[in-house]
């Protein structure tokens, strides 16, 4: 095994076991998210699979990948040098879910003239959707001002085309490390309510 | 738009799932009355990250059983090996001091010219002993005495 596969391989091992408690709750709500926003296309898995089969086998994929220098079906690789593990991992749960939300033989679920339309919408046009759908939400909350600086910082950055880390959207929303943890819980709300409603 | 850069959608949404370390246990109470399962996720990890046990070569127990009996033996004997290899090199010491005469004082040098006496084996020694037939010398002069 090369020197930087092995190397990945101890990083990753390492990132596992001193975040897996915190990121197997946000594994979980970025796949619901997908689902239930229906943002990767008709918004179920297979029947018999669940969320936690999808994160599973991200970390399966992944760890494949940086145990062999070969490449194919199955396998993921991680260079750390080009993005966290986390967002890693997001991808390819991300990847995993609009295969099996896609497959051919998961095609037959009957939905709703209705569910059919959001995900076919460009991914631009999908993210101004929630913004101001999220906008709406936050009319009537406390900490609204707060909220509403973070989805301008949102649309800024997007225009920008910068990336919408939480380190950019606290920079760029200019509210101090409370204050932007007090906001992003009540915009976390705000985005299930609006999933849940488009589940 | 950059087409290397994610989709600010995929993006909002990685940044969305970001759980506060303060606040994972409340969160993950609340994923779990949905009725996620994170047990099946945290033995999946766990079975992941912990190291395979190599199963051992079907000949490595007979080896060790042979290895444990050979010591055995070796434990039990090894005083009586040590005081016969002791007296072995007194013997030869004797000769070469020349306490069995002169012939076999010559022959013990020429056998063991070069040689560490502290490394000599019972086996050198019954080889010398019947190569020059140093026996006979040895009760030959032993009678001259």
């Amino acid at each position: 095994m090369g020197e930087r596969l092995s190397q990945a391989l101890e990083l990753f091992e390492k990132e596992l076991q001193q975040n897996w408690v915190t990121w197997q709750v946000g594994l979980v709500r970025y796949a619901q998210s997908l689902l239930k926003g229906k943002y990767l296309g008709r918004g179920r898995l297979p029947e018999g699979m669940d969320v936690e089969d999808v994160v599973i086998e991200a970390v399966k994929k992944t760890l494949a990948g940086l145990k062999t220098t070969e490449t194919g079906k199955g396998l993921r690789k991680w260079d750390p040098a080009k993005c966290s593990l986390y967002n890693f991992l997001c991808g390819t749960i991300k990847s995993d879910i609009s295969d099996l939300v896609n497959r051919k033989d998961n095609q037959n679920q009957d939905l709703p003239d209705d569910d059919v339309g959001v995900y076919e919408t460009k991914e631009s046009a999908r993210f101004l959707d929630l913004m101001s759908a999220l906008e709406n939400e936050v009319r009537e909350v406390n900490d609204k001002e707060n909220v509403i600086r973070i989805i301008r910082a949102a649309e800024k950055l997007s225009k920008m085309t910068a990336e919408l880390s939480a380190e950019n959207l606290r920079d760029a929303s200019g509210l101090n490390q409370q204050e932007f943890k007090n906001a992003k819980r009540t915009l976390d709300r705000a985005v299930q309510r609006i999933l849940e409603r488009r589940q | 738009m950059d087409s290397k850069k994610k989709d600010s959608l995929d993006e909002f949404l990685v940044f969305h799932s970001l759980v506060d370390p303060e606040d994972v246990q409340a969160e993950r109470e609340t994923l779990e009355k949905e009725g996620v399962n994170f047990g099946k996720m945290e033995n999946a990890i766990k079975e992941m990250l912990s190291p395979k046990k190599e199963s051992a070569p079907p000949w490595l127990a007979a080896a060790q059983k042979r290895k444990a009996a050979m010591d055995s033996v070796y434990n039990s004997s090894k005083a009586k090996l040590q005081e016969k290899a002791a007296n072995a090199k007194d013997l030869v010491a004797a000769i070469k001091g020349g306490r069995f005469g002169e012939l076999a004082q010559k022959q013990v040098m020429a056998h063991f010219r070069n040689r560490d006496l502290s490394s000599m084996s019972e086996k050198d020694i019954r080889t010398l002993l019947e190569d020059c037939d140093l026996l006979h010398l040895l009760n030959g002069n032993k009678k001259d005495e």
